[in-house]
């Protein structure tokens, strides 16, 4: 794909011949609407604010878009593909590497899938023990999330506050899992590895920390008269362009539609567990931001409960599948809420060593669709401000 | 005919003298920026290369230097060449004027300020023709944005320092520094708080800096205008950048600060020190915000800041009238 | 107009507060810890899922569990273990691609002797692919040598004579890890700290095989080949592990080592040797990359 990165178009060609300058396919195709007197540039696949691989091509009027599509595809690693030639257990490594912010939700889906395809029941502790790991998970998520919007914006230093927090939460999910980043410790029946008493000390010490952190935040950023004025009014998502697109989340919740995944159709142990969804007062960037920051702290109280209710016990089924377990023959459809929004996983078995086929659904795909709608008419530093709202890890969405 | 030889003799002294004040000021900027940047950020900044980093700023100069010129097809030549070096020279005489010490100014001329808000504006131009030339459609919108932000910061600036123009009676720099006292309490900011507080936003968005560094915004832009310069082109760029942020800071220490008059002892070591306090409030406030959207950026500029000055202007003008 | 003027003392303070905020984090000691000069605690790093490793042998712990059962090998996501069957159920050779791993733990966890675990060594460094190819057995080696006397019960002195020592000093226990390359990246020294500060000089010498000044560290490979490859042509011998652990360790000068690496196993593996079934892992060429350079990876 010969994207051309930086918009190394001239600019006059551009104005007396739309359509005939040099460009990609895209870019072309593009053209053949744009109006004359527009500047059509490209956010290229390599931009230091589009997370991850993104381009988006916009038709500038000005300094307002008046069009833009994002292309995606640069980041395709075929996982799908890998899920039809990989054993299910050879699979698992793969969704940490899908979405490596949140991985044990995108472990909890697939293996969740495996179980309910197998009928696999999971003893007490290792539920208990994966609400505690996804849910640090997503407030690492969440963190960092919040410290590349604020550099987007311009404002370099929170990202480095914000990853002091995520240290120490990778050093307590280093614990069980054995990773910082690509985590892995879901196993079909159960997880891996216990936690110790240095486990659970560090995540009571973490969450008054964190607490405490939260209240500098709001200080440094939240109550930030630049930033309010950045994000206030900027990129309005209201449900129905939600629900056209499929979009889940927090973008919905700040949309006003209170759909968690956790609540609606609790899977684990969530049932177990109150839980207060968080919904926007309004739905413009700046509601988002306050929703995932409400999501941190709902985070923090569910794994609160989760350590005074944990039980002993084992953490793995009797007789739980080995390595070069098979699946047995069936279809199974797992979701769960990530950080992003609904994760899905279809899982097709016909009894063989590797499935026959794993379909998995990022949130990140739908999110991402309604970008060209809700950014239509905004300043590009809007619509920078916008794409940076709606919290997309391009890995996911290409897989 | 000996005192024209002697005056001219004098200016091309200053000049060289300048030049090196402005190199030595990249350097010192770049290593107290990054310093400043690493400790805000809780981490330790460059400190690798001699004692604490010290000479990381000299070693990137130097690879800058090294580095090979790179030039994107289809620029216009003679522009592209240009730009860096028309921001670098008009910086110098914008230092001609500045009381460095009782008798330390290069040039002394009665009408110093305006001489300095003048050629201020000859450094827009390099920007725009930066952008221009180099191609790229990111930096033309760089450099448009720099043009509107640079040619709208300076009328505030001119009101303000108006003002502290009206309570001295006159634009030459020493005498202006002459009329400020030695003490803290005996400083223009008390005269004309109102007037230091649109003087250093408007500091602030001429200079580039964030949070009004719209035409090099990092995240949405890639650098702006001098996305497409490498190597010495890049180099001419920063250093006129933080040439301009010591020119502005001397100019409010000048006019606000008591300029060379300190407590102890008058000298040019107290205009650095508090050239250098504002500068470092600068890289301070740089670290902390977010940056500003441009049409914000310039609402604050004509909505807010210029009616401020203009009332401060008003209310200058009244007060002395009535008590003076 | 009020409320717009209100608004703005409000953002100016909200300003104010920021600065405050980083203001005081300007001035408080960083967080950040100067690597190499400082490491990471141990006690954190206890827990990282580092590259795999031998376990040490119950009774001696320079040999491993490994039966050569290829249940690791079949089980990896990335294909990336070669485990080379010997004589008896002992591997002769455990070569293990790093650079292919993804860390999850099948092996360890299929593996139905625990004859593999997971090492705690966060500062891997390699300066080039081939050294990413890991030769488990050496490393098993140094380790067992090192930490012999602490974890296994005490063996009498004869048999702890009959076991090979190798007995490299610790700056040479990187090499054996940075297998088949000649130069041991210096921050290995840093990996295992604690252990490292027992260096046993087992004076013990094994059975046939020659071991010429192993003791001195690293630059003794080259010299210590042409000894030591005489010793392995007859692959039946006590300890075909030793002999082919130092071979591939020590049969490496830079310029011939993937040479040095297919010569080790071919000449362990002439025509009588198993080209069986049992190990049909083995000897098949397991996955073709043809746009990467030709690495020998010990197998055919």
């Amino acid at each position: 794909m010969t994207g051309c990165s930086l918009g190394f178009i001239n600019p006059l060609s551009v104005l007396e011949n739309p359509g005939t300058t040099a460009g990609d396919f895209y870019a072309r195709n593009f053209e053949k609407k744009a109006q004359p007197g527009r500047v059509i540039l490209n956010l290229g696949p390599q931009h230091p604010s589009t997370h991850g691989v993104l381009r988006v091509l916009c038709e500038l009027d000005g300094e307002y878009v008046a069009r833009c599509e994002p292309i995606l595809g640069y980041l395709h690693r075929m996982h799908e593909k890998m899920g039809e030639v990989k054993t299910p257990w050879q699979f698992l490594p793969n969704l940490g590497r899908v979405d490596y912010l949140h991985p044990l939700a995108w472990n909890w889906a697939f293996v969740g899938a495996a179980e309910k395809l197998a009928g696999l029941t999971v003893p007490p502790r290792a539920e208990w023990l994966r609400i505690i790991s996804c849910e640090l998970n997503r407030i690492s998520s969440h963190l960092l999330w919040w410290g590349a919007f604020v550099m987007d914006l311009g404002g370099f230093t929170p990202i480095l506050y914000a990853f002091e927090e995520r240290e120490k939460i990778n050093d307590i999910l280093q614990i069980i899992t054995g990773s910082r980043l690509t985590m892995a410790n879901f196993r079909f029946g159960g997880v891996c590895a216990d936690g110790d008493a240095r486990f659970f000390k560090l995540i009571q010490e973490f969450i008054p920390y964190l607490r405490e952190r939260l209240k500098m935040y709001q200080g440094l950023v939240t109550d930030n008269v630049i930033l309010r004025r950045r994000l206030e009014g900027v990129g309005p998502i209201d449900v129905d362009l939600c629900q056209r697109y499929g979009a889940t989340g927090p973008i919905l919740r700040a949309a006003g539609l209170p759909r968690d995944l956790r609540v609606d159709y609790p899977y684990g142990y969530y049932d177990q567990v109150e839980l207060t969804i968080p919904t926007g007062p309004v739905n413009d960037s700046f509601g988002r931001y306050l929703v995932r920051l409400a999501e941190i702290e709902t985070s923090l109280s569910i794994v609160e409960r989760a350590l005074k209710v944990i039980p002993d016990g084992p953490i793995i089924m009797e007789k739980a599948p080995k390595v070069s377990w098979k699946l047995p023959a069936g279809e199974s459809y797992m979701a769960v809420e990530g950080a992003r929004g609904q994760i899905n996983v279809h899982l097709v078995s016909d009894g063989g060593k590797t499935p026959y086929r794993v379909k998995l659904r990022a949130p990140g795909f739908s999110n991402l669709s309604l970008f060209a709608e809700a950014a239509k008419g905004t300043l590009l530093a809007d619509a920078i401000a916008i794409l940076g709202s709606l919290d997309l890890v391009i890995p996911e969405i290409d897989r | 005919m000996d005192l024209s030889l002697a005056i001219f003799v004098q200016i091309i002294a200053a000049v060289l003298l300048i030049i090196a004040l402005m190199v030595g000021n990249a350097v010192v900027m770049v290593y107290m920026e990054r310093k400043v940047a690493g400790f805000i950020q809780r981490r330790p900044g460059p400190y690798e290369v001699g004692p604490w980093g010290t000479i990381q700023a000299i070693c990137d100069s130097m690879k800058l230097l090294a580095k090979q010129l790179y030039r994107p097809g289809n620029v216009d030549l003679i522009l592209y060449y240009l730009a860096p070096v028309l921001a670098f020279f008009p910086v110098l005489l914008l230092f001609l004027p500045i009381p460095f010490g009782p008798w330390l100014t290069a040039l002394h001329i009665n009408e110093g300020i305006v001489l300095i808000l003048a050629f201020a504006g000859l450094g827009v131009l390099s920007n725009l023709l930066a952008g221009w030339a180099s191609n790229n459609k990111f930096s033309l919108l760089g450099a448009a944005r720099a043009v509107a932000q640079t040619v709208a910061y300076e009328i505030p600036m001119i009101l303000a320092l108006l003002a502290v123009v009206f309570l001295s009676g006159s634009m030459d720099l020493k005498r202006i520094t002459e009329q400020q006292g030695q003490w803290p309490w005996e400083w223009n900011i008390l005269l004309q708080p109102l007037a230091f507080f649109i003087y250093l936003v408007s500091l602030v968005g001429e200079t580039n800096r964030a949070p009004f560094d719209l035409p090099e915004a990092e995240s949405e832009l890639t650098a702006g205008f001098h996305t497409e310069y490498s190597g010495m082109g890049f180099a001419l760029f920063f250093l006129s950048e933080y040439a301009n942020m010591l020119l502005v800071s001397f100019v409010a220490a000048v006019f606000f600060l008591g300029g060379y008059k300190g407590p102890i002892a008058d000298g040019f070591w107290w205009l650095f020190i508090k050239a250098y306090a504002v500068m470092f409030f600068m890289v301070w406030i740089r670290w902390t915000f977010p940056r500003v959207r441009f049409d914000q950026l310039l609402n604050l500029n004509w909505k807010w800041l210029l009616p401020l000055g203009l009332l401060n202007l008003w209310a200058t003008a009244i007060i002395m009238k009535i008590f003076l | 107009m009020l409320k717009a003027i209100w608004d703005n003392i409000k953002g100016l303070y909200s300003l104010l507060v920021g600065m405050s905020i980083t203001g005081r984090y300007l001035l408080s000691p960083v967080e950040t810890i100067h690597f190499p000069r400082q490491v990471v605690d141990d006690e954190i790093m206890a827990s990282f899922r580092g590259p795999i490793q031998l376990t040490l042998g119950k009774k001696d712990p320079t040999q491993t569990r490994c039966i050569s059962c290829q249940m690791c090998a079949k089980a990896c996501p990335g294909h990336c273990l070669t485990v080379t069957k010997g004589d008896a159920k002992a591997p002769i050779q455990w070569l293990y691609d790093f650079s292919y791993c993804c860390l999850c733990g099948a092996c360890v966890e299929t593996c139905p002797t625990g004859a593999l675990e997971f090492s705690h060594k966060v500062y891997l460094v390699t300066v080039s692919r081939q050294e990413l190819i890991l030769d488990l057995l050496s490393d098993l080696k140094t380790r067992g040598t090192q930490l012999g006397n602490q974890i296994v019960p005490p063996v009498p002195p004869a048999a702890k004579e009959a076991s090979p020592s190798v007995a490299p000093a610790s700056p040479s226990a990187p090499a054996t890890l940075a297998a088949p390359t000649s130069a041991p990246p210096a921050p290995e020294t840093k990996t295992d700290p604690p252990k490292a500060a027992e260096i046993k000089p087992d004076a013990a010498k094994p059975a046939q095989t020659k071991e010429p000044a192993p003791a001195s560290g690293s630059t003794d490979p080259v010299a210590a080949s042409p000894a030591v490859n005489s010793a392995t042509n007859n692959p039946a011998t006590n300890n075909p592990a030793t002999n082919i652990a130092n071979d591939v360790k020590t049969g490496a000068p830079a310029q011939s080592e993937p040479k040095a690496q297919t010569v080790a196993p071919q000449e362990l593996a002439p025509a009588t040797k198993p080209e069986t079934k049992a190990n049909p892992v083995a000897n098949k060429k397991i996955h073709d990359h043809s746009s990467r350079p030709a690495k020998k990876r010990g197998h055919k």
